[in-house]
C-alpha cells in the first residue's frame, strides 16, 4: 500500500465488504474505533446495516424499530432489567425493603421493578428457570439470580446478610426471602424425587433449625400449599415431591397472610444492609463460577427448571445443578466434539441439537458430584439426525414432551418418556397454519415452551399454543388466542402457569393463572386485576384469560418467564418507534 | 480444463474442479456446457488471479458450501470466530494491497471461503487497536478536524465505558 496514492486508498477498504464481511467480525468497541479514523470510515461504521447485524447477533429480535440501528444498539445497551412475581429465595434479585409499596403484594412483587447493580453490564440474553434467572452479558459472562432449585444452601438475597455456607443443606433457618424460614421446605417443593437425596420426614426426625437471634420463630412447615407440580389446584391430585414430606391441609388465606406478613416484617427489621445490590454485589454474588479458574466465553445460556446450562465458544456445555454458589461441571458426551447447535435446559430433562448426531437428551443432575468434568449418559432420539429442510432449528423441552421446529417450518413432538418412538409431526398444527393465509404457505419460525406449554409463532404472525393438559399427538389442535393473531407478537414466554407476550412497539401482554396472587402477571394488586381487568379468583389463585397490557413506563425489548416469576429488559429512553412513523 | 484470462491478457489453464471453487465460474461453465473455452476475468490482474488460483487449487477437494445454508444456526456462529487455519494464514501473508485485491476478487468471483478468510485477516488487523493504531496499520489519513473528532468521541462514549 506504500506506493498507492490517495484515490486508490478509497477502494482498498471497499465499503460493502467492510459493512457486510468485516464489521460483523468485530466488537462494538472495534467498530467505534474504526469510525474515529476518518470520515469515510465513520460513515461506513455508522451504517444502520452494521448495527442491525450487531443488534441481532447480540440481542436477537427487536420489537421497536426497523431503522436507527446505531441508536437502538445504544438504547438496548443502556436498558434495565426488571423483574416481578414470587420473590422467595432472592429469585427476583430485588431488595424488598427498596421496592415501592404499591409494587408489593403479600406474596410477591406485582409490577415490573428494576434490579439495581447491573449498571455497567449489558445483558445480552435472559433465561428463566424454576427458581431464578440466568443472565448472559455481551462479554460472555453468566450470572445466576435466585437459585437453581428449592434445595441446598440458601441463595443470595439482596439486602440480607449472606447465609452461613455450612447451613444444613435442606434447611434454611434464616429464611431466604418472603417465604423463607418455613421449616425444612424453604420453598415450593417441586415434582422431583431424587434417589441421590436422602428422604426427609417431616416429623422432627431431622433437627429443627436453631432459632436465630432477632428473628421470629419459624412458622410451621407446610407442603400442601407449595407442593405440587403446578397441576390444576381444583383437582385433588396429591402434590408430587412426596419423597420429602406429607402434605398438610392448606392454610386459610388469613392464616397464611399472617405468616407472610410476619415473615416479611422480620425481613424488613433486618437492617444490617439496606441497599439494593451494588455492582460489586452483582459480580460477587451473581457471577457464576467455572472450575480450575477457567473463564470460558459463553455464547448461549439456557435455564432449565432446576439446572443451568451454558455453551461456550469452544463448543463445551457447562452445567450447574446444585446451587449458584458451586462451580459448573463440563459435560462430556460420547459423541465427542461434534458441533453443538442449540442447548435447552428443559423441565427435568435437558436437550441439545448436535450436528451429525441429532437431538440428544440427558437427565443427569447431580447434587453431590463436584468434579470439573462429568461424563453424561445421553439418549439420542431416533430420526433426528437431519439436514437440509429437515434440520432442527429450534427445540423446547417440557415435562412430558420435547417439541421442535425444522428449517421448513414444520412442528414435531416427541414423547419424553418414550424417546425411542421418535418424532411425530404435529399435523393438527400444520393444517391449521395452512388455512391461516391463503396466499402463501406459512411456516413456524419461533418456538418457546415450559412445563406443558409450547408456543409457536409463524412467519405470517400467527401465534399457536398447545392446549392445556393435553398429551401432544399428531392430531392435537392448537389453542388460538384471538388477541395475539396478526398483531405483531415478537415472542411469548411461559412460566409454570402464566404467560407473557412481547408485542411490536415494546408492549408486554400478560395472562394465565397468577399462582396465589404472587404478582407474576405484573398487572398490579389482586383487587385491581379483578376490578379493572376482569380477573377472577380461583381458590388462592387469580385467573385472567384475556391477554392484558402491563402498565409500565418505557418499552420492553425482551421478556422471560419461568416458575412463578417474570422478567423483562425495558428501556425508558425516548424512542420513536414504527407505529409513530 | 478451462482457460481463465486476466485483465492484462494472461491465460491460465485450470482444472474444472479448481475453477468450480468460484460459484460465478461454476455457473458459467454449467450454462455454456463442457466446452467452456476461454473465460475472461476482467478487473482481475494476472498476479492476483494467480494467487486466487493457488488458493482454489489447494482447496479443490473441500466440501462446497451448501447454497442456502445460512450461518447462524449454531449458537457459536452468533459470535463469529476469527480463527484461521495455518495454510490460509500463511497464504494471506501478503502486502495489504494484494490482500484487498484478493478479497475483492473473491467477492467478485463468489469464492465464499476465501472472502471469509480474507475478511477475518482484516478484522484481526483491526481488533483491539486504537483509532491511531488503525490509521497507521492501514495508512489512513485523518481528515477530521480536532472538533469533529472530539464530537465523535463524545458520541461513542456509551461504548467505551464498558
Amino acid at each position: 500500500m506504500s506506493e498507492s496514492n490517495s484515490s486508490h486508498d478509497k477502494d482498498l477498504l471497499n465499503r460493502d465488504i467492510l459493512i457486510h464481511h468485516v464489521f460483523p467480525l468485530l466488537s462494538p468497541e472495534d467498530i467505534k474505533n474504526v469510525s474515529l479514523t476518518n470520515k469515510q470510515l465513520h460513515e461506513a461504521a455508522n451504517s444502520p446495516s452494521v448495527w442491525h447485524d450487531l443488534y441481532l447477533k447480540t440481542f436477537g429480535e427487536n420489537p421497536l424499530t426497523t431503522h436507527k440501528w446505531p441508536e437502538m444498539y445504544q438504547v438496548r445497551s443502556r436498558s434495565g432489567l426488571f423483574t416481578w412475581g414470587q420473590n422467595g429465595r432472592g429469585k427476583l434479585g430485588l431488595n424488598e425493603a427498596h421496592v415501592p409499596s404499591d409494587h408489593k403484594t403479600l406474596r410477591g412483587i406485582c409490577r415490573p421493578t428494576q434490579v439495581s447493580g447491573l449498571g455497567s453490564l449489558v445483558v445480552s440474553d435472559i433465561s428463566a428457570g424454576g427458581w431464578g434467572f440466568l443472565l448472559l452479558d455481551i462479554e460472555g459472562h453468566v450470572y445466576g439470580i435466585g437459585s437453581i432449585s428449592d434445595r441446598g444452601r440458601a441463595p443470595y438475597v439482596p439486602g440480607r446478610v449472606t447465609n452461613n455456607p455450612n447451613t444444613y443443606p435442606f434447611r434454611n433457618p434464616r429464611g431466604a426471602g418472603l417465604f423463607g424460614g418455613r421449616g425444612p421446605f424453604p420453598f415450593r417443593v417441586g415434582g422431583l424425587i431424587r434417589p441421590d437425596i436422602p428422604p426427609v420426614t417431616n416429623n422432627d426426625a431431622q433437627p429443627t433449625p436453631p432459632p436465630q437471634p432477632g428473628s421470629r420463630p419459624a412458622p410451621p412447615a407446610t407442603t400442601g400449599m407449595y407442593g405440587g407440580d403446578n397441576s390444576d389446584p381444583q383437582t385433588d391430585a396429591p402434590p408430587l415431591g412426596h419423597g420429602i414430606g406429607p402434605a398438610v391441609p392448606p392454610r386459610t388465606t388469613a392464616e397464611s397472610d399472617a405468616i407472610m406478613t410476619a415473615s416479611r416484617d422480620a425481613a424488613q427489621n433486618d437492617k444490617k444492609t439496606n441497599e439494593g445490590p451494588s455492582e460489586e454485589d452483582v459480580r460477587k454474588h451473581w457471577l457464576l463460577k467455572f472450575p480450575d479458574d477457567k473463564h470460558p466465553k459463553v455464547v448461549a445460556i439456557s435455564a432449565g427448571r432446576s439446572r443451568a446450562l451454558a455453551l461456550d465458544e469452544e463448543n463445551n456445555i457447562w452445567q450447574w445443578d446444585k446451587t449458584f454458589y458451586d462451580q459448573a461441571a463440563r459435560l462430556e458426551f460420547s459423541f465427542g466434539d461434534k458441533r453443538i447447535l442449540k442447548i435447552t435446559g428443559g423441565w427435568e430433562k435437558a436437550a441439545a441439537v448436535v450436528e451429525d448426531v441429532g437431538l440428544v437428551v440427558w437427565d443427569g443432575i447431580s447434587l453431590t458430584n463436584v468434579a470439573a468434568v462429568r461424563p453424561v449418559e445421553h439418549e439420542t432420539v431416533p430420526n433426528t439426525k437431519l439436514t437440509g429442510d429437515g434440520e432442527i432449528v429450534d427445540v423446547a423441552v417440557g415435562r412430558d414432551a420435547i417439541v421442535y421446529l425444522d428449517r421448513k417450518g414444520d412442528a414435531y413432538t416427541i414423547d419424553i418418556h418414550k424417546l425411542a418412538s421418535g418424532p411425530v409431526r404435529l399435523d393438527g398444527f400444520m393444517n391449521k397454519l395452512k388455512l391461516s393465509d391463503w396466499k402463501v404457505d406459512a411456516k413456524f419460525t419461533k418456538l418457546t415452551g415450559n412445563l406443558t406449554h409450547f408456543i409457536f409463532i409463524s412467519d405470517r404472525d400467527d401465534v399457536y399454543l398447545t392446549p392445556p393438559d393435553t398429551t401432544l399427538t399428531a392430531g392435537t389442535e392448537p389453542s388460538i388466542i384471538p388477541e395475539l393473531q396478526k398483531k405483531g407478537c415478537i415472542s411469548v414466554a411461559a412460566g409454570d402457569r402464566h404467560f407473557l407476550a412481547l408485542m411490536k412497539g415494546g408492549k408486554i401482554l400478560s395472562w394465565g393463572c397468577e399462582s396465589q396472587g404472587c404478582g407474576d402477571l405484573g398487572l398490579g394488586q389482586a383487587q385491581e386485576l379483578i376490578k379493572n381487568d376482569g380477573a377472577s379468583e380461583r381458590g388462592m389463585d387469580l385467573v385472567l384469560s384475556k391477554p392484558t397490557q402491563i402498565r409500565m413506563e418505557g418499552h420492553a425489548l425482551a421478556i422471560a418467564a419461568g416458575g412463578w416469576q417474570s422478567a423483562a429488559i425495558i428501556t425508558t429512553d425516548d424512542i420513536e418507534h414504527d407505529e409513530k412513523q | 480444463m478451462v482457460t481463465l484470462v486476466s485483465s492484462d491478457g494472461v491465460s491460465f489453464n485450470v482444472d474444472q474442479k479448481v475453477a468450480s471453487r468460484s460459484a460465478l465460474i461454476k455457473n458459467m461453465m454449467e450454462d455454456i456446457g463442457e466446452d467452456a473455452g476461454e473465460i475472461p476475468v476482467p478487473n482481475v490482474s494476472s498476479n492476483v488471479l494467480k494467487k486466487v488460483i493457488e488458493y482454489c487449487t489447494y482447496h479443490k477437494d473441500d466440501p462446497l458450501p451448501q447454497s442456502g445454508e445460512d450461518e447462524g444456526t449454531s449458537a457459536a456462529d452468533k459470535k463469529k470466530s476469527t480463527v484461521i487455519d495455518d495454510w490460509d494464514y500463511n497464504f494471506l501473508q501478503v502486502d495489504q494491497e494484494m490482500l484487498f485485491e484478493i478479497i475483492l476478487t473473491a467477492n467478485y468471483l463468489d469464492i465464499k471461503p476465501l472472502l471469509d478468510v480474507g475478511c477475518k485477516t482484516v478484522a484481526n488487523m483491526i481488533k483491539g487497536k486504537t483509532p491511531e493504531e488503525i490509521r497507521r496499520t492501514f495508512n489512513i489519513a485523518n481528515d477530521f478536524t480536532p472538533e469533529e473528532e472530539a464530537q465523535i468521541r463524545r458520541e461513542n462514549e456509551w461504548a467505551e465505558d464498558r
